[in-house]
């Protein structure tokens, strides 16, 4: 027990100070490696009507376009505790950049100028904002939930003092510094070795094996280090950055 | 392969390569590469992958290494901290970039490596390399590594773990006269020999899709920029790197002044300030701490250490912002703007400078050479604002400058600059007008500052609504009077 009591230097340190500590995007590219991004909705709320990527088909070095149906899994949804998020949209659009089509080509610049010349054809239909308009209109995340003990009606109804208030805070989800990659090797078998900066390596092994209609024994995730997370990266990502 | 407009007869002499070094070793640049960003180039080209780039737009400093470039004498390489992400292998000509890769030489940590390990100055460590390329670049500047210095130094590098205090202390653990200066790992004199073999002449280079021209004079800037007026013009390109990286500039050909001597010099002579068009800010800021000390005030909030490292007033002014944070103060000492062309060279005032949105009054064959303004004497008065979310390292929200000539406690002559409440940065004629013959009193300014607030048309954006820029119009005229009565 020699580090017991002492403030001993990070496990990595070294590694930062010099800029050996390889975060994901600084491995060296695999013979292959393809580069993947996704085209996210142009609008927060409405329908996806169609998608023409005929020209990003046709480009040298776009090796791949995909959407919903090509998903080779039977699940739909994923989420952390409640499955309510498809993994892409199929017909109803609930955030602005929701990822719609996935491209992978040779390279970052292919890969981009792919996504540029694909084209979503969306229905906007009015973005729900506010937490008051959303309770006037209804619009929830999954069923409403109480977190009630005994009779909560007679205990406020008999009590000395009610204090009542509404507690507004402007907060936002942060942000760390380190952008969310990942790096995806197929295996033998159908396998896939995923190479993630998450902080739950358990549930995106799941969510991959979900995705892909393989077992979890057929997935590995590994996560060595990420570049900040502060809980943003605990559950599965798919959005930028 | 498609051919650029530029008329390569006229410019065939120019060397068509780039010179520098990386961590000691030579590279020839002669290709697309020329116009990849620095960041990218080491991240992709030369797997080195200590700098991160996290903002891509040069506001984070995770992508800060050292840049050296032969200093005023010739005799030596001057090391700043950059940041990469927005700097362009077509600047870096004759110059020699350190990364974090080349600071612990033989395996060894620099001191300054091993102050952050033992000082736990590293937690997600993805902000690290960026801290200690610019505290090495702190050294090299012969900045004092206390609190104080720190604060300044580091201002242009976040840390989104927030472990801030340790890295100062740090900084502060470190015997500054025991960090080797980068000359020790590599000698300032093979480079400075094989930089005059090569020679300081112009260069240009063609890519697959435009022509990148870095003239070595003004005179042949001004000859390329008449026979190429449709060419971009860049010269620190920290607003064009901006631009660049959110794909928001065409593959033009490109017309890089960086390379241009003796258009960097500041002198102070005859009550007189001129600043030629390429000094960088950091320059810049160094002579007006004690001439114009108002200035000094703006300019140390304007950008980071890494960005005016780079950016050139003449950048500024020519970029034509409506919050440009140097353009408020040189509206209201009246400054003149010397432009030149392969006509010959004339003088704009700053007043008559701007004509609309990011329009400025340059024909399509000047450039800008240098900024004459005017010292103000001892019964004139200055007082500049910027205000921001941020204190540093923040776009303004509004800038406010305010002149004033000041005779037996009445107001004899005002000028008053806003920006960030229309197109430009504007002249309150309406308001200096009704400060001329009133007394200096509280009284005065809180009546102009009423009349202030409607003279400006501001606009809401994420920086503030037109309400809040209007009650900062009306209430900096009222804060300007308790701040020079102090």
């Amino acid at each position: 027990m020699t580090s017991i009591g002492k403030s001993l230097p990070h496990d990595s340190a070294i590694g930062h100070v010099t800029g050996t500590a390889a975060y994901i995007d600084d491995m060296t590219p695999l013979a292959g490696e393809l580069f993947v991004d996704f085209v996210g909705s142009p609008v927060a709320a409405g329908r996806l009507l169609g998608i023409n990527a005929q020209e990003a088909l046709a480009m040298a070095g776009v090796v791949a376009i995909l959407t919903h149906r090509d998903l080779p899994g039977h699940e739909r949804l994923f989420g952390p505790i409640f499955r309510d998020e498809p993994f892409l949209v199929e017909d109803e659009i609930s955030y602005i950049g929701q990822p719609i089509v996935i491209v992978a080509a040779i390279n970052r610049r292919i890969a981009q100028t792919a996504l540029k010349s694909i084209k979503v054809e969306c229905e906007a239909t009015t973005s729900v904002l506010q937490i008051e308009d959303a309770i006037s209109k209804g619009s929830f995340l999954g069923p409403r939930r109480k977190i009630e003990r005994g009779d909560v009606e007679t205990a406020f109804a008999s009590a000395p003092h009610v204090i009542k208030g509404v507690l507004k805070t402007n907060g936002q989800e942060q942000f760390y510094f380190e952008s969310q990659a990942c790096i995806a090797i197929p295996g033998e078998g159908g396998a896939m070795r995923v190479i993630s900066s998450t902080q739950n390596p358990t549930e995106t092994q799941a969510v991959v094996a979900e995705a892909l209609g393989i077992g979890l024994h057929q997935v590995v995730c590994e996560c060595k280090r990420m570049g900040g997370g502060f809980g943003e990266r605990r559950r599965s990502q798919r959005s930028r950055p | 392969m498609q051919d650029s407009n530029l008329d390569r007869a006229s410019f065939s002499s120019y060397r068509n390569h780039l010179v520098f070094y990386l961590n000691g070793k030579r590279f020839v640049i002669k290709d697309e590469a020329a116009s990849m960003t620095l960041a990218e180039w080491l991240r992709q080209c030369q797997s080195k992958v200590g700098t991160k780039i996290v903002c891509n737009e040069g506001d984070c400093g995770a992508c800060s290494v050292l840049l050296g470039k032969v200093d005023a004498s010739g005799s030596k390489l001057q090391y700043r901290a950059i940041d990469s992400c927005i700097a362009f292998l077509f600047q870096l000509d004759r110059t020699h970039v350190v990364t974090v890769e080349g600071l612990s030489v033989d395996g060894m940590l620099s001191p300054i490596q091993d102050a952050m390990v033992q000082c736990h100055g590293s937690q997600c460590g993805f902000c690290t390399p960026g801290f200690v390329t610019t505290m090495h670049g702190m050294v090299e500047a012969s900045q004092a590594l206390d609190d104080a210095s720190l604060r300044y130094g580091l201002s242009g590098n976040l840390c989104r773990c927030t472990g801030y205090l340790q890295i100062i202390q740090s900084g502060k653990s470190i015997d500054s006269s025991k960090v080797a200066k980068l000359s020790e790992a590599y000698p300032d004199e093979p480079m400075l020999r094989d930089f005059a073999t090569v020679g300081d002449g112009s260069i240009s280079i063609s890519t697959a899709t435009h022509a990148i021209v870095v003239p070595s004079t003004i005179e042949e800037a001004a000859r390329f920029r008449a026979a190429h007026p449709e060419a971009t013009i860049v010269s620190g390109a920290t607003d064009y790197g901006v631009l660049h990286n959110h794909g928001r500039m065409k593959a033009n050909d490109l017309l890089c002044l960086s390379g241009i001597q003796g258009l960097s010099e500041i002198s102070v002579k005859d009550e007189s300030l001129v600043i030629g068009a390429l000094a960088t800010w950091i320059d810049i800021e160094q002579v007006v701490k004690t001439t114009l000390p108002e200035y000094h005030k703006i300019l140390i909030r304007f950008g980071s250490p890494q960005i005016r490292q780079m950016g050139t007033i003449g950048g500024n002014i020519a970029s034509g912002s409506p919050i440009a944070d140097s353009v408020p103060m040189h509206m209201v000492l009246d400054s003149e703007i010397e432009l030149i062309s392969v006509r010959g060279t004339r003088r704009v005032a700053m007043r008559d400078f701007y004509l609309g949105y990011r329009q400025t009054a340059m024909q399509p064959d000047e450039l800008i050479s240098s900024i004459h303004t005017r010292l103000p004497k001892s019964n004139e008065r200055l007082k500049l604002y910027k205000i921001s979310k941020r204190c540093d390292m923040d776009i303004s929200t509004l800038t406010f400058a305010i002149w004033a000539k000041v005779d037996g406690g009445t107001i004899r002559d005002s000028r008053i600059a806003v920006g960030g409440v229309g197109p430009t940065v504007m002249r309150m004629k309406k308001s200096e007008q009704l400060l001329i013959g009133k007394p200096w009193s509280e009284e005065t300014f809180r009546l102009v500052g009423q009349i202030a607030r409607d003279e400006v048309s501001p606009w809401t954006d994420v920086r503030g609504s037109a309400a809040y820029r209007s009650a900062l119009t009306e209430n900096l005229l009222v804060k300007c009077f308790h701040d020079f009565s102090e």
